[in-house]
């Protein structure tokens, strides 16, 4: 049976193939899967994992971790904060049907009929800042408390929370599990293909609460950072066919012949498109 | 692309036997062997010389003279006969002139053992010498000799599906009361031959121009299509 | 198994030829000595039409591709005559001319008389063939060695995987002449003469014209055209002057190593650069192609 049976274009990418166009992301925009505060961008050594860059990125000064705020100690209304790093240092994507790794048993295995499984490994760390230093924000707060309360509480804190004085960063880092869908996303004629997540799952955090907790952490950071921003373009799934044939190339649509577009089948993504002649 | 026009052939409206110009030649029969000398004369200057040998043995009927072109040669006027020519003792001297103005006459010399004589002078035609006319304006013209005239009426070839080719020559005799016809009508290209029973020289004036018609030729061809052509 | 696979139905090849095919403007020149006449061309030639049928032993099939002559200026340059009085015999005998008139020319033309006829519009030829699939790898010469990929990029000196159409054989017909090229030539013809002939008397004028004779005629015979004006022009065109020769190579050159049908970077972009970030760019492997009777394949890996 042909490609283009249903179609005008057909172009798929196999899991093996989609694995190693993560490893080339990773590698040349690392600062969407490295977090991290100042701290960690001017001593990337304290990183719980070495940050592997391509050359190009060190050459043209491009960040190798994406530079956050420090996290708010509460009860200091925002005024001190914990330096911390988050990084995604393995990621690897498994098509249905799933047979790269095993899916854990909360994800319901086996990997359903047009899902794409996730396997992530994650560190991170919070700088746990020393004794000595505490001591001296706890009078600076006591301080503050006489003093500034009541024009905190009108104003709001100002300024990103100052880093708790330098202490030792605590890494640790588990093993991630996601369930995932794709879909169509962008403008007619400048389709992309994005991964929207399904379900993720932690491996063995207690209590299960903690679990859970640290789970939507780590989905909704996928969700809203690093998904959004790693979007497959329909030029590169088609070998930039249409780019450079002038051809006005649109999602063929869902149909009996085409239950779904774009599909996941065969350990590989794959897309088919109408061809619609330009004027 | 450039055309080049004979402008001397084309503007001449008058043709004269006694100073030769474009359109007209003078025919001599050698008539004995021996050696010959010739004078091309232009006006009152000597343009060129020339030596004929004329006898049995040699094939030609014809030596055919240009006497423009020997006019213009860098021998002019050297002591020695650089333009050598041989004809049978019973052929002719044809003279003429290919373009230029013209206005040349010959003396022909027979070289005797001690002495030259004038045995030809272009400016005087006698029996058995002939002048040849080609008239190519369409027009009335008068030929004249002394104490004579002729009309001529030059007609201009009709257009049509093949090229022109004019009819053989005519002939007009120069006789001691004038000449003979005292009318011809030719066409335009088409020559004319002057005999002469009485020494004479003529001379031929355009005197009425006829008046120009159409340029344009009449297509005669017709191109048909064929369809399917396939290589 | 390959990481890539990328699928074209016919109708997406048609379209991605369409759009080469209307990218083809070229334009041509040649000449050549007849004899009596000599001839030359210019020639702008664009395509038009063309049906893609893909084939099941790896080929592609071009059927009846138009060639557009826009323009074809033909430009014949014709030896008149000269055109001379006298030579004619004065006196005859039986064994030949005794005496004979000098002959006098009046008129010529130095070189020739130049005919340009304007055959834009007015042949039709049709290409056809066959062609494979090329797939070749370009190394711009202008990028220097290490060099990187961002930077060549940058400087629009990119490698390049291209796919080109590869000539197996080409087949040019020509199809028709119109029947007005006849007219056309005639009218050149006397348009070319009363420039030669304008600038005389008009008595000259009718005398050289009827000397010369109908002067179509004349052209045609030293033209060498017999009846049939189109089979003339078609045996001049393609045969004499080479020109259909001519377009064949330069539509079988446009295809082969002139325009790709499908090219793209290596590595290709996958996520566009953005403030203080480069472009995220994946190398591409191992390019190869399939056609069959139904589409074109293009597999490829993904490199390390």
């Amino acid at each position: 049976m042909a490609f283009t049976n249903h179609c005008d274009v057909f172009g798929s990418l196999h899991e093996a193939g989609i694995n190693r166009v993560v490893r080339h992301i990773m590698l040349q925009r690392p600062s969407l899967f490295n977090y991290g505060t100042r701290l960690f961008a001017q001593q990337p050594g304290l990183l719980c994992e070495k940050i592997e860059a391509h050359p190009e990125v060190e050459d043209r000064g491009n960040p190798i971790l994406t530079v956050e705020n420090p996290l708010p100690v509460p009860g200091t209304n925002g005024l001190y904060g914990f330096d911390f790093c988050v990084q995604i240092v393995k990621l690897e994507i498994d098509f249905h049907p799933g047979n790269v790794f095993a899916l854990p048993p909360e994800l319901n295995p086996p990997l359903q009929p047009q899902r794409l499984a996730l396997r992530l490994t994650v560190c991170a760390a919070i700088v746990c800042p020393d004794d000595r230093g505490l001591e001296d924000i706890v009078k600076d707060l006591e301080t503050r408390d006489r003093d500034d309360q009541r024009k905190d509480d009108e104003d709001g804190p100002r300024l990103p929370p100052t880093p708790l004085p330098r202490g030792k960063p605590a890494c640790f880092c588990i093993d991630v599990f996601g369930v995932a869908q794709v879909t169509f996303d962008g403008p007619s004629g400048s389709e992309r293909v994005c991964i929207k997540l399904v379900g993720l799952e932690i491996v063995d955090v207690r209590p299960d609460g903690l679990e859970t907790s640290l789970e939507c952490f780590l989905a909704t950071t996928l969700r809203l950072a690093v998904l959004p921003r790693a979007k497959i373009p329909l030029d590169f799934l088609t070998l930039e066919l249409g780019k450079y044939g002038s051809l006005a190339l649109t999602p063929t649509p869902i149909s009996a012949d085409v239950p779904h577009n774009p599909a996941i089948e065969d350990d590989q993504l794959a897309v088919r498109l109408d061809l619609t002649v330009a004027p | 692309m450039k055309a080049r026009v004979n402008t001397c052939a084309v503007q001449q409206s008058c043709l004269q036997s006694s100073a030769l110009g474009v359109l007209g030649s003078i025919a001599h029969p050698v008539g004995r062997p021996g050696e010959y000398s010739g004078r091309v004369m232009h006006g009152k200057s000597q343009v060129a010389e020339f030596s004929l040998h004329a006898g049995p043995d040699v094939d030609a009927t014809q030596v055919t003279i240009d006497l423009a072109r020997i006019a213009g040669s860098p021998l002019v006027g050297q002591p020695y006969k650089a333009h050598k020519y041989s004809v049978n003792s019973d052929g002719y001297l044809m003279l003429f002139v290919s373009e230029g103005l013209g206005g040349f006459w010959v003396q022909l010399s027979s070289q005797g053992t001690y002495r030259s004589r004038v045995v030809f002078d272009s400016r005087r035609l006698k029996s058995g010498d002939l002048f040849i006319a080609t008239l190519i304006r369409p027009g009335t013209h008068q030929a004249k000799m002394p104490r004579a005239v002729a009309a001529i009426r030059v007609r201009a070839p009709e257009a049509s599906d093949k090229a022109f080719q004019p009819p053989p020559p005519a002939g007009m005799t120069c006789t001691k009361t004038g000449f003979v016809p005292k009318r011809l009508e030719v066409y335009a290209t088409q020559g004319i031959v002057f005999g002469f029973e009485t020494t004479s020289r003529v001379q031929i004036d355009l005197t009425k121009p006829a008046p120009a018609r159409s340029a344009k030729s009449r297509r005669s061809a017709r191109w048909r299509g064929r369809p399917d052509i396939r290589r | 198994m390959n990481h890539m696979t990328v699928a074209a139905s016919e109708q997406s090849f048609q379209a991605v030829f369409n759009h080469l095919r209307d990218g083809f403007h070229e334009t041509a020149s040649g000449g050549g000595d007849f004899g009596p006449f000599s001839a030359s061309y210019d020639v702008g030639v664009r395509l038009e039409g063309g049906t893609i049928d893909l084939q099941n032993n790896n080929t592609v099939l071009l059927s009846e591709l138009d060639i557009v002559y826009d323009p074809l200026i033909l430009r014949l340059g014709i030896d008149i005559p000269e055109i001379c009085v006298g030579g004619f015999c004065i006196i005859p005998s039986p064994f030949g001319c005794i005496l004979r008139a000098p002959r006098i020319c009046i008129f010529s033309a130095d070189p020739d008389i130049q005919i340009d006829l304007d055959l834009s519009g007015l042949i039709e030829s049709e290409i056809s063939g066959t062609f494979s699939i090329d797939t070749r790898y370009f190394v711009d010469p202008g990028r220097p060695a290490g060099m990187s990929d961002h930077d060549a990029q940058d400087a629009d000196v990119p490698n390049k995987w291209q796919l080109f159409l590869n000539p197996g054989w080409l087949d040019i017909d020509l199809i028709d002449i119109a029947d007005t090229v006849g007219n056309i030539l005639d009218a050149a013809i006397d348009s070319a003469i009363d420039g030669l002939l304008g600038w005389l008397p008009g008595w000259v004028r009718s005398l050289i014209r009827a000397i010369l004779g109908p002067i179509v005629a004349l052209v045609r015979a030293i033209l060498d055209i017999a009846d049939d004006i189109q089979e003339w022009l078609a045996n001049l065109l393609g045969i004499s002057l080479g020109l259909f020769n001519t377009v064949v190579t330069l539509v079988a050159d446009y295809f082969a190593s002139r325009y790709p049908f499908l090219e793209f970077e290596d590595p290709i972009q996958v996520l566009d650069p953005g403030v203080n970030l480069i472009a995220v760019k994946v190398p591409i492997r191992d390019l190869d192609v399939l056609v069959t009777d139904d589409e074109m394949v293009v597999t490829a890996n993904v490199g390390a």
